[in-house]
């Protein structure tokens, strides 16, 4: 707690492309009320003073692509009673981890010339794969709404609500016709729900961004493309884009693709 | 005494019009590759020619998330909602079939009973509906095998399509007699030519409506295919996404949630649609759940919808609108796996189609 | 007679106050709870084995098992471990804060075709908890019932709840016969170790004219229905309370359908004639 009685919060950004810090300051309309639950003491992308910790909540952007922010993860934990990880980057690897399917000496040589034996380039992993990580809010970005019901919950001790249902589930309550149905290669049924399938609603697809929902029967959603048109590596895009890190679990796998 | 009428199927959209003064409208409304009932500002919209919405009315009545009651944690004192629902405008809900009204008359059961639910009943109470006699099959509805394509109560006026563009208009509720009242002179008695062209319909619907399946001894198939190699087979085909519990109109499950303000000294309590697909659906502390994996999650729903609602209300909670096989993204169709297993169980000679 | 008060809208709580906590594990407490309204605390009553629904506004609510009985008016007591979102809240209320509490809900016990029946407890950890509340209602009619057998056992010596009784008050009772055992040995544990099943090597039951009833973790009922078949015990006389999840406590959200029952309705007190007939059930 700080002098004010209030839970200090640190907000940290690691690679990805801060947007989801900045959609933290896009809460506008809240941000002052939330200021009244929580004393924001670290946030380097808002503040130019900032505390070194501890603090009672961490919010950690990004995923771990260096071996400098293996180190600063693990210090930010050590600091830490409760530690977020915010957006796709830091829950699943996200759009940064797409490096890990190509040569990594290829591409840095390519980036940084052929000197480049400086540089700190590590396979990208998400946050929870170093440290241990109490909640995740996935997403890209992460939901703002959902930032919020959590900073509320974690100020009262209560653990945060975060669905582990399908995207269909909001899809269908705001009735919007099913775009697999439409011939559309839609990830819908087998991620995460959260954000008010935003994105079906306007006619395009899910491309997965929240992750896999819980359980996931990858298998099935496999067929339903497969019967469409789509191709292994089409599949695999889908499949992989935002979630890299599925392509370790068992459920993917078994896949064999 | 009549209570049946005529009215010219153009006419319709007059009395609707006539009617906004009175309640907020909601009818079939195209939308994309679907229908869906909305609020109508514009009678002209409503297509009463539509093959099924995508969400039943049981939007109306159970709305997916709703404030039941706020506290205030400071006073520690309870606004009850219910008073809010009760002096909700009166809503009309313009075009509704068959089997949608049989929903509704399973859903008075279940959220009527020992224990009331005052919100479901208060809207209910509101609600005026115009029924629609489907006399043409629609895209995936087996209503006929279900025995839902006829209704003898549970709508206000019901229109049956005869010839000349007309409907004949049966008047089934005091709040039925209120619309006539606001239609006026739109609506005249029935004569015997309105007689017998309802009856030339209700031949041509006979006619038309197939009958894919049958439900004799449909309890005993039940108790015999708890092991039945279908659930494993569905199991690897479904993904638990929950579409079809959420389109079903008579899937009524729900959660409830409190949600604090930001002063955290405010709190509604919320429900809000569930499915027992979902993983957490069964999960206790402990944690321990009761139904941890995804195909034992959909075989329940079956054995709920038709077992159990058999038991606890004496009629299957499937109506046949077909809703969850045009919205299952996995194809999954409850008709056919209902069919097999009476194919399989009982013996007895079953219909294909339809 | 029970007389409950017609209510229009079943799911607003009445406010209670927390009276009194009584720390009975680590993980679980004691909690009094008093009504506020004059009304409410004067006609609310309830059957051993029903539940209620308590609320803290704000975080949530959820089904509790009463421990006290009928018997002794007074304060409402939950025995509840600190499990969750509404356990945890409800650990850190203090004496004077107020809930929510509405029911009580579901079937309890029938105390009347009890009458006259030997009876057999079999507890397991917090199965206990509504457990106490029959027991009890027995204790204070004790000319009323038969022969009383309580086999309670635990995972842990000090996960015991209700040790006082435990120890002190139903062994001395008349007619009572009290085994204990824990799963685990224990330094200071100079009683039976093994599950709850090990006590029936230990004190041999007739099933003659003597209701079983049971109350533990969702793995113990199928064991403990397994010996009372082999000692001849009958389904209708093996009466199991079972857990369930539940949000409305009044059958309509469907969380706690067991097969074609509901356990906030029909339950949470079946037979294993019941039970037997119910897939998934145990």
């Amino acid at each position: 707690m700080g002098d004010n009685g209030k839970p200090t919060v640190g907000i940290f950004g690691f690679t990805g492309c801060a947007g989801c810090q900045l959609n933290i300051l896009n809460i506008e309309d809240h941000l002052l009320e939330l200021l009244e639950l929580v004393d924001i003491t670290t946030w380097r992308m808002a503040k130019s003073e900032n505390s070194k910790g501890p603090w009672d909540i961490a919010f950690v952007e990004g995923s771990i692509a260096k071996q400098e922010e293996v180190v600063r993860i693990k210090a930010i934990r050590e600091n830490s009673r409760i530690l977020v990880a915010i957006g796709a980057c830091a829950t699943h690897g996200g759009l940064p981890a797409m490096r890990n399917f190509r040569d990594i000496d290829e591409m840095k040589r390519i980036v940084y010339g052929e000197k480049n034996d400086h540089v700190d380039v590590i396979p990208i992993k998400r946050v929870a794969d170093y440290i241990h990580v109490d909640y995740e809010l996935p997403g890209c970005p992460m939901d703002k709404d959902e930032f919020i019901r959590t900073v509320k919950a974690l100020a009262v001790g209560k653990t945060p609500d975060i669905p582990n249902y399908s995207v269909c589930y909001e899809c269908k309550i705001r009735e919007n016709a099913c775009l697999l149905k439409e011939n559309k290669f839609c990830m819908g049924p087998v991620t995460s729900a959260g954000c008010g399938a935003i994105c079906p609603t306007y006619g395009a697809p899910c491309e997965g961004c929240r992750g896999p929902v819980a359980q996931v029967n990858w298998g099935a959603e496999y067929k339903i493309l497969k019967e469409m048109g789509a191709t292994d590596d089409d599949i695999k895009r889908r499949f992989l884009k935002y979630c890299p890190v599925v392509a370790d679990t068992p459920e993917f796998k078994e896949l064999n693709f | 005494m009549s209570s049946t009428y005529i009215m010219k199927r153009s006419d319709l959209l007059k009395l609707v019009q006539a009617a906004m003064d009175e309640y907020d409208i909601y009818g079939p409304v195209q939308r994309r590759t679907t229908w869906v009932f909305d609020k109508i500002d514009d009678p002209s919209r409503i297509d009463m020619d539509y093959d099924n919405t995508m969400m039943s009315l049981k939007k109306f009545f159970i709305p997916s998330k709703e404030v039941m009651m706020r506290f205030n944690l400071r006073e520690m004192s309870i606004d009850d909602s219910l008073p809010d629902v009760k002096a909700e405008r009166p809503q009309l809900l313009v075009g509704v079939h068959a089997c949608d009204i049989h929903a509704l008359l399973f859903l008075d059961r279940v959220f009527g009973g020992k224990y009331v639910d005052p919100y479901y009943v208060a809207r209910r109470e509101n609600t005026t509906i115009i029924g629609l006699n489907c006399i043409d099959p629609c895209k995936h509805g087996f209503c006929k095998s279900v025995n839902t394509h006829i209704v003898n109560e549970g709508y206000d006026l019901y229109l049956t399509p005869i010839t000349g563009d007309k409907y004949y208009v049966h008047v089934g509720s005091p709040k039925g007699d209120r619309l006539l009242t606001i239609a006026g002179k739109l609506l005249r008695e029935a004569t015997d030519e309105g007689h017998e062209a309802f009856k030339a319909s209700m031949k041509h619907k006979h006619e038309s409506l197939p009958v894919g399946l049958h439900l004799d001894n449909i309890n005993e198939t039940f108790d015999m295919a708890w092991d039945d190699p279908i659930w494993a087979r569905l199991g690897e085909e479904c993904m638990n996404c929950g579409s079809c519990a959420l389109v079903c109109p008579t899937c009524y499950c729900y959660d409830v949630a409190d949600e604090l303000d930001l002063s955290l000294s405010n709190a509604d309590r919320t429900r809000k649609w569930s499915t027992c697909l979902y993983h957490d659906f069964a999960l206790v502390a402990g944690p321990h759940n009761f139904r941890e994996d995804p195909p034992a999650r959909l075989k329940y729903r079956f054995y709920h919808k038709i077992r159990g609602a058999l038991h606890d209300h004496g009629i299957i909670a499937c109506t046949g609108c077909g809703r969850c096989i045009e919205h299952c993204p996995a194809g999954i169709s409850v008709k056919d796996v209902v069919y097999e297993l009476q194919k399989r169980r009982v013996g007895v000679p079953v219909v294909k189609g339809g | 007679m029970q007389i409950t008060l017609t209510r229009e809208n079943e799911y607003l709580p009445d406010l209670a106050k927390l009276m009194k906590k009584t720390k009975l594990t680590e993980m679980e407490s004691l909690f009094e709870f008093e009504f506020l309204d004059n009304n409410v605390r004067k006609y609310f009553t309830y059957n051993p084995g029903q539940f209620v629904q308590v609320s803290i506004f704000g975080v949530g609510e959820a089904p509790f098992s009463v421990s006290s009985t009928p018997t002794r008016p007074g304060n409402l007591e939950l025995g509840i471990r600190q499990t969750g979102n509404v356990t945890d809240a409800i650990h850190n209320l203090n004496v004077g804060d107020v809930v929510g509490i509405r029911g009580p809900y579901g079937n309890g016990f029938s105390m009347d075709k009890l009458c006259g029946k030997n009876l057999l407890f079999i507890a397991g950890g917090i199965g206990m908890v509504p457990l106490r509340s029959v027991i009890n209602y027995i204790m204070d009619k004790r000319d009323d019932y038969g022969k009383v057998t309580i086999f309670y056992g635990a995972c842990l010596p000090d996960e015991r709840v209700f040790v006082d009784e435990l120890e002190n008050v139903w062994p001395n009772a008349p007619d009572v016969e009290m085994h204990q055992t824990v799963d685990e040995c224990h330094e200071t544990w100079q009683g039976n170790v093994g599950v709850v099943t090990c006590l029936f090597d230990v004190c041999k039951v007739a099933s003659e004219n003597t209701v079983a009833i049971i109350c533990g973790p969702p793995v113990m009922y199928k064991f403990v229905v397994q010996d009372l078949m082999k000692l001849g015990f009958k389904g209708d006389d093996i009466l199991l309370s079972l857990e369930r999840k539940m949000q409305c406590g009044v059958g309509k959200c469907a969380h706690c359908q067991i097969g074609h029952k509901l356990t906030c309705i029909d339950g949470p007190v079946f037979t294993f004639s019941e039970v037997q007939r119910l897939q998934e059930a145990i």
